[in-house]
Parts: C-alpha cells; sequence; structure tokens
C-alpha cells in the first residue's frame, strides 16, 4: 500500500496488461470462452481447447455470417472467442488426457466449464490438475457450482435465470396476473460468471505473484445472478413479501418505459425535482401544484389520471426528440433504441463504439470493441476467433515440442 | 486494517468515490477479498442508496438502509467534502498511499474538481484510477444524465426485454451497473498485476452504453452483418422451438424448459412417456417444430398443467432435458442448496443485523468468505483516516470536523 516512491513514470505503455501470462481455455458455450475472451483482451495468450471434428457447442449456435451455417461461421462464436489460439484434444483418450496435463503444467491459468461429473470421471478434476501443476491458478464456472444438491443438474440460462430468482421478478410491475415469467435478453448467469470469472483468474494470478500459491477459484452463475436481486431480497427479507413483481425498490414515478409518437423512451424520475422539470419541458408546469401528485408513491397510486393528462405530449413527439430534450433539462431519461438505430447513435459512433475490421474469411465486418477507453495504452487487441485446430501444430509443437510425425500419429488416432 | 492472510488483495487499498451499485459493487469484491476500501461521502451528497428503501424504523437513516448495507459490507467510511480546498489536500495524501481510486461522477467532474489522474498521478505515480460513466469521458452525450435503465434502452438490451405485445421492461436487476462493475474490476486486477513487473499505472474510462450493447453480442452481429432486427417475444429465442415457462398444476407454479438439440427433444418425448402428439410428423424436425412453434407450445403447456411443477422438474432432469421451476426469491434463499453452499451469510450490521446478505460469489478454495465488518456508519471511519493514516493529531482532527472539511 505504501507509494513506491519511483520516479514519475509515463503512463504510455505498449505492454499489455497480461502480457507474458498464459490462459487454457477447457468448455464451451458462453462462460469459460466469455471469460477466455475478456483474458486476450486483456493481453493474455489464451489458448482453448476444442474436442477434434465437431468443436464445441457454441460453433453450431447462430447467427451464422450471412446466414450460412459451417464450422467457422457462427458470429456468436466470433463474439465469444476473439483473439485465442485454437487446440483440438480428445481429451477422453488416455493419450490426450496425458498430453493435456502435460499442457497444463507450462501454463498460469486454466479457465473451465466442463461439468463436475465430466471432470471427475476423466480424473481431471482440481486435485488431479493441481497434483501435476501446483502452482496452477483454476477458475471453475458452472451453473450452480462445484457443490450443493443442484451441481449436477442440466441447466442452460433459461432455467439458471428460473431457479436463481432473476424471473418471477421480471417484468418488474405484474399488471397481467397469470402472466408467466420473463427471462432477461443476453444469457444473463453465464454472462455473469464469464465476466467474473475473468476478474477471479487475475486475484488468484496476484495472490500468486505475492505468496507463491495456485489456487482454486469458483463462480456459480446461479449465485452471481441471485446476488445481484437487491430489489426482490430487500422486500422479502425486510417486509416478508415476495409475490411476483417484486422488482421495485423505491418509490420514483414516473420510472418507465413510456410509449411515444415512434416506439419507446424511458422516463426516470428518482427526485422530486426530475417530476417538476419533466412537467415544465411539456408544457404543463401548472401539474406540479396538484397536491395529489407531489411525491412519487402518488404519482405510482394516481398514474392513470397522470397518463391521462401528459400522454398526449408524448404521443406527439417522437422518442429522439424526447430524449434529447429531456436530457437537456437535466431528467434521466433514454430512448429504446433498436440495435439499428444504437448502431447509428451519434455517441456511439464518436467513441468508435463499433469499428470495421478484415476477417479472414468474412471480410470487412463491424466488431463490437471492449467498451473501455485506456488511456496512453498504444497496443493492439487480437481481433477474430481460431478456424477449428487453427493453432493445433503451432502450439503444441513449440510449447511441448512434440515432433511433427509424433503429432501427425496422434491426428491419425483421432486425439487432435 | 487487517483482513485474512490467504486473501489475494490483504495489501491493498481502494478509495470509493461513488454512489448506487456500479462503484459499491466493483469494490465490494475488492473489500471481501481483502482489501481495505475506503468509501468517501460528504453531507450535500450521500450514497443515494442510503435513501433507498426499505430501512429499519420510521423514517429515513443514513445507516439503515438494508440495500446499502448489503452493496457496502466490509468497507471503511470517510466523510470528505472535496468542494473545500483543504480537503483536496487531505485526499491527496491519502492517495499517495492508496493503490486504486475508483469513481463514477459524472464525465469530468473529477478534472474540474482538480483532482483528475493527471493530478493524482503526481502523488501517486502507479495509481490505477477507474472513471465509469454512463456514456464515457469523450463524446457530445458525455454529460447526459444516466441512470441504469437509460443504458439499456440506448444500448439496446431493453427493447428486447418484454412480450410481442407489450412495452420494452425495465430490467428488475441493473444488469449493466453490474457488467460494468465487472469490466473495471477485471481492468483493476490486470493492472495491478502489470503494475508489480513494470510498476506503471493505469487510467481507464469506461462506457457503460457500450457495456449494454456488449451485453447483447449474437444482437448485434445479427443486426449489424446480417441486417437482422431481433425485437420482444417473451423467453424465446430465434432458434428454439422451446425455451420458454410452462404452467404446471397449482398456483402460479411455472416450469422452465429448453431444448437445445435433437437429443434434448428425444429426451423430453420419452419424459412425456411418449405422449402422441410429441411423434406428430410435423414435430419431426427442430425446423418443422419452429415453425409451429404457438401449436407445439401450447400442447407442451397442456401436458404440464397436469402434473406438479416439482414432479415436472424430477421428471424432465431424470431425462437430461433442461428444465427448472420458477424460484420466487423465498425458494431462492430459502432452499437446500443455497443453504448447502452457504450463499447467504447475517448481516453483521447494528441495525440491519441478522439479515440475509449475498456473500461473495468469488470462492477462493482455502480462504476465508466471510462479512469481516458491516457497512461502515455515517462518518464512522474519518478517526482511523485521519489518527492513524494520516497521522494527524487529536486536536487536528478535531478542527478539520468542526471547519466541514470531514464532512
Amino acid at each position: 500500500m505504501p507509494s513506491t516512491k519511483q520516479h514519475l513514470q509515463k503512463s504510455a505503455s505498449q505492454r499489455p496488461l497480461l502480457q507474458g501470462v498464459t490462459v487454457v481455455e477447457w468448455g464451451d458455450n458462453i462462460s469459460a470462452p466469455l471469460c477466455g475472451k475478456l483474458l486476450a483482451e486483456l493481453g493474455a495468450e489464451v489458448i482453448k481447447i476444442e474436442p477434434p471434428k465437431t468443436g464445441e457447442f457454441a460453433r453450431r449456435i447462430p447467427p451464422f455470417f450471412h446466414d450460412r451455417p459451417g464450422t467457422n461461421s457462427s458470429l456468436f462464436f466470433e463474439y465469444f472467442n476473439a483473439g485465442k489460439q485454437g487446440v483440438t484434444l480428445n481429451v477422453d483418450s488416455e493419450n490426450g488426457r496425458r498430453l493435456f496435463l502435460q499442457f497444463l503444467k507450462t501454463v498460469d491459468i486454466l479457465v473451465e466449464n466442463v461439468p463436475v461429473k465430466r471432470k471427475q470421471a476423466l480424473r481431471l478434476d482440481y486435485k488431479e490438475i493441481a497434483r501435476a501443476s501446483p502452482r496452477i491458478v483454476m477458475v471453475s464456472l458452472s451453473p450452480f457450482g462445484q457443490t450443493g444438491p443442484y451441481r449436477n443438474l442440466v441447466a442452460d440460462d433459461l432455467v439458471v435465470s428460473a431457479m436463481s430468482g432473476a424471473t418471477y421478478s421480471n417484468p418488474r410491475v405484474m399488471d397481467k396476473p397469470g402472466r408467466p415469467p420473463l427471462v432477461y435478453p443476453g444469457n444473463v448467469p453465464s454472462f455473469l460468471a464469464g465476466h467474473q470469472g475473468a476478474t477471479a483468474a487475475v486475484m488468484g494470478l496476484i495472490r500468486r505473484q505475492d505468496q507463491g500459491l495456485g489456487a482454486h477459484l469458483e463462480v456459480a452463475e446461479n449465485e452471481i445472478q441471485a446476488s445481484l436481486l437487491h430489489a426482490s431480497l430487500s422486500r422479502f427479507e425486510h417486509e416478508g413479501i415476495w409475490e411476483r413483481a417484486g422488482g421495485i425498490v423505491g418509490t420514483s414515478s414516473p420510472y418507465d418505459c413510456l410509449p411515444c409518437k415512434d416506439g419507446y423512451v424511458g422516463i426516470f424520475c428518482p427526485q422530486e425535482d426530475h417530476w417538476h422539470r419533466l412537467l415544465k419541458v411539456i408544457g404543463m408546469p401548472e401539474v406540479s401544484e396538484i397536491e395529489l401528485f407531489n411525491d412519487g408513491a402518488r404519482r405510482r397510486q394516481h398514474w392513470p389520471d397522470i397518463w391521462e393528462m401528459i400522454s398526449p405530449w408524448f404521443m406527439s413527439h417522437g422518442k429522439e426528440e424526447i430524449y434529447r430534450l429531456c436530457q437537456e433539462n437535466d431528467i434521466p431519461s433514454g430512448a429504446v433504441y433498436a440495435i439499428d438505430e444504437t448502431l447509428k447513435d451519434k455517441q456511439f459512433l464518436f467513441r468508435n463504439a463499433f469499428p470495421e475490421a478484415t476477417h479472414p474469411s468474412f471480410g470487412s465486418v463491424p466488431y463490437l470493441r471492449p467498451p473501455y477507453d485506456l488511456a496512453g495504452e498504444s497496443w493492439q487487441r487480437p481481433l477474430f476467433a481460431p478456424r477449428l485446430g487453427q493453432h493445433t501444430n503451432t502450439v503444441l509443437g513449440k510449447r511441448l515440442g512434440i515432433p511433427k510425425a509424433h503429432l501427425n500419429t496422434f491426428r491419425r488416432k483421432g486425439v487432435l | 486494517m487487517k483482513t485474512h492472510p490467504l486473501l489475494p488483495l490483504k495489501n491493498v487499498r481502494v478509495i470509493e468515490l461513488g454512489a448506487a451499485i456500479a462503484s459499491p459493487y466493483q469494490t465490494s469484491m475488492y473489500a471481501d477479498m481483502g482489501a481495505e476500501v475506503i468509501k468517501m461521502e460528504t453531507e450535500k451528497r450521500p450514497d443515494n442508496i442510503r435513501y433507498t428503501n426499505p430501512w429499519v424504523g420510521e423514517k429515513r437513516d443514513l445507516d439503515a438502509s438494508y440495500y446499502f448495507n448489503k452493496l457496502n459490507r466490509n468497507k471503511l467510511g470517510l466523510l470528505l467534502d472535496l468542494r473545500k480546498e483543504e480537503a483536496k489536500g487531505i485526499f491527496k495524501q491519502i492517495v499517495s498511499v492508496t493503490d486504486i481510486v475508483v469513481e463514477n461522477f459524472a464525465a469530468g467532474t473529477m478534472d474540474s474538481l482538480g483532482l483528475g489522474y493527471n493530478e493524482l498521478r503526481k502523488y501517486r505515480p502507479d495509481l490505477i484510477m477507474i472513471s465509469l460513466s454512463g456514456f464515457g469521458a469523450t463524446g457530445p452525450d458525455r454529460s447526459f444524465v444516466a441512470y441504469g435503465p437509460v443504458l439499456e434502452g440506448v444500448g439496446g438490451i431493453m427493447n428486447l426485454n418484454g412480450w410481442k405485445d407489450g412495452p420494452p421492461e425495465i430490467c428488475p436487476f441493473s444488469y449493466t451497473d453490474y457488467v460494468s462493475a465487472l469490466y473495471a474490476s477485471q481492468l483493476v486486477m490486470s493492472a495491478l498485476y502489470r503494475r508489480r513487473i513494470t510498476g506503471q499505472g493505469l487510467h481507464a474510462d469506461i462506457s457503460e452504453a457500450q457495456v449494454a450493447t456488449n451485453a447483447i453480442p449474437a444482437t448485434f452481429y445479427d443486426g449489424a452483418v446480417n441486417g437482422r432486427m431481433w425485437s420482444r417475444n417473451g423467453s424465446r429465442t430465434l432458434h428454439h422451438a422451446i425455451h420458454e415457462f410452462f404452467p404446471c398444476k397449482g398456483n402460479d407454479d411455472w416450469i422452465a424448459i429448453s431444448i437445445r438439440d435433437e437429443a434434448e427433444w428425444q429426451a423430453f418425448c420419452k419424459a412425456t412417456g411418449d405422449a402422441e402428439w410429441t411423434r406428430r410428423p410435423e414435430f419431426a424436425t427442430e425446423a418443422s417444430r419452429l415453425q409451429r412453434q404457438d401449436e407445439l407450445e401450447r400442447l407442451v403447456g397442456q401436458w404440464t398443467a397436469t402434473i406438479t411443477r416439482d414432479e415436472a422438474f424430477a421428471l424432465l432432469q431424470r431425462h437430461g432435458v433442461s428444465a427448472g421451476p420458477m424460484y420466487s426469491i423465498k425458494e431462492v434463499t430459502e432452499g437446500k442448496h443455497t443453504i448447502a453452499r452457504k450463499t447467504y451469510l447475517p448481516d453483521p450490521h447494528p441495525i440491519t443485523k441478522d439479515r440475509r446478505i449475498a456473500a461473495s460469489t468469488i470462492r477462493l478454495a482455502g480462504a476465508p468468505r466471510e462479512i469481516f465488518r458491516p457497512a461502515p456508519l455515517w462518518g464512522q471511519h474519518n478517526p482511523y483516516v485521519s489518527l492513524e493514516l494520516l497521522g494527524f493529531a487529536p486536536a487536528e482532527a478535531e478542527r478539520l470536523k468542526a471547519s466541514g472539511v470531514f464532512s
């Protein structure tokens, strides 16, 4: 904690944050691959292990480039695997397993989301791996964790969302009783686990720098998803209420998506002055005087009456106009954009959020760059996902010193 | 202040200048892993979550918000009014012995206070600093007011949350704030790693709006590359015939079922006892099932309605189908899995005590996963910072308090 008192360093750097760190990623779909992708964006060398022939599951998930399915054309796969090297290795064979363990001795981090049962059956759980590589930092991601009665359940993001309490409070307001629960878009549980897994991996690395210890870290998708449900947990813990639509904490109003001339616009008035400014923007400052509407809880209660008064203004203005008018008057608001509108938004374009790059097989395509800018850091991030088995020879040949002839034998036997 | 010797961040000090969720959640991860996190607030602008109900007692109390006390466990609290010149000097003194500064003020605020990264680096050359704002520090909309749902809207997620015939719905758990915090924590940890090798710091500017778009990559690529626009469609996806909630026997009981490939469809058919309707020729392939999705969902719903939620759960899992009940927060917190894994720990806070808090979701084998100390009471650690950390004489600390610097 005390300052190192070194001379003032220039912050400009050519050196990626995780330069020199090698990561092996073993798994499929979202959580472990996303974790690997994020570490690659931070400058680590990430090597992805896939089963020979088929590759991992996500290679078959749409959307595909120009809707043409193929092992190397999933755009879903492209995002979650950008910047990695790809190796095929059949860990189910005894030769493959031995090769894998030998390989792990040469790396810093192993990120995996392999089912608990399968790791045990293959004798590739933390205990076995740490026996061969005691200083390795292993990060295990899974739907329900490495322990507990649900550890072996079959569960994708829909099911994890349902069982972690994230869907019973979506939408936040239950206006039509009997409606089914709703899953939030974007594969939230595995996305969160992949993100927190990247943080956990580097925490393990830091401890190894300090104390020389290896580490086993885990993040369970259901647990991180449940840990974010502050609103519904607050109501339950405090008031004993757990009915559907427990997603509202506080009494702000409006705090909603409102319809307008050409779509929807979010209007959020957490403070009273936001409400009064909104009325001025609408041209109805006199409504400020109505005592019945002078706090958030009352406005929520009387919302149908309020909406009747203010809706003509909303229905005669477009979302872009309302968004900008409100923001100019310091009222938290946001247009609800479809993705093509986000793609054209001036703020995103100013920050070059969607740069173009020339992909080796897709040609020039826009991609989603990381959402941060690092002052004075001039290093480049790798951009594209590996073709199936693209780096098997170079990685195994170089790193393990396996002669080409042996690699060919392994390939014939289906190990690679 | 001491934490546990096996925790990775035991020698790291963090200043949090943040409010609401993104920064407090971010630094709670550091605090859980042993860092000393000093949360800074002022009388004029307490963290607004302190004002978020429910709170213990009849009226608002800065120390009684359960929500605040969950998000800020394991941290220390300092009152310092950065608009006062003398406070700025004290802040720089603290920065000189601090590793990480985390802030989520409106873009440009730190610079206008004279406390931007380049200034702070004079006092801590290897400082790691995260500036997190709604739209980032640059660009025409950088000063827009940005609560989480604003960014969900502009970033393109909110448009996808809801039913075909209904409005977009606000996320019930501020998703964008949390993912932004996770981007920040990856950067901070990686910068700490590099700093130990090269002595360099880092300043990162994170745009929550861009985080929102990064959370829906498939939607982005299908739109930007293939020109296909995704819209709201309940819990369905574009490519699964069965990916929805189905009603079960009972009151508001639902089972989520997701069938991802042919093998899972066959397993599902078996689970229904090879019901006649599952063998209809029009449901023979994934493509044909997707074409008749409404009809198929209706039939699945008829079948699930004949059994209870827990029967459906056990039966489908036994056949290897990805299926599970919709649990309420009560069922989550009191469920056997949650209890077995000690997901929640009791809050040791003197006012919100014994309520459940989700403890660290990063589990490091062999190291403690604990609430070492409750969230700080209002200004609780001013004495620690002034007397112990900065070595002020008690009289000086009193003077600073009286003159409103420590407020």
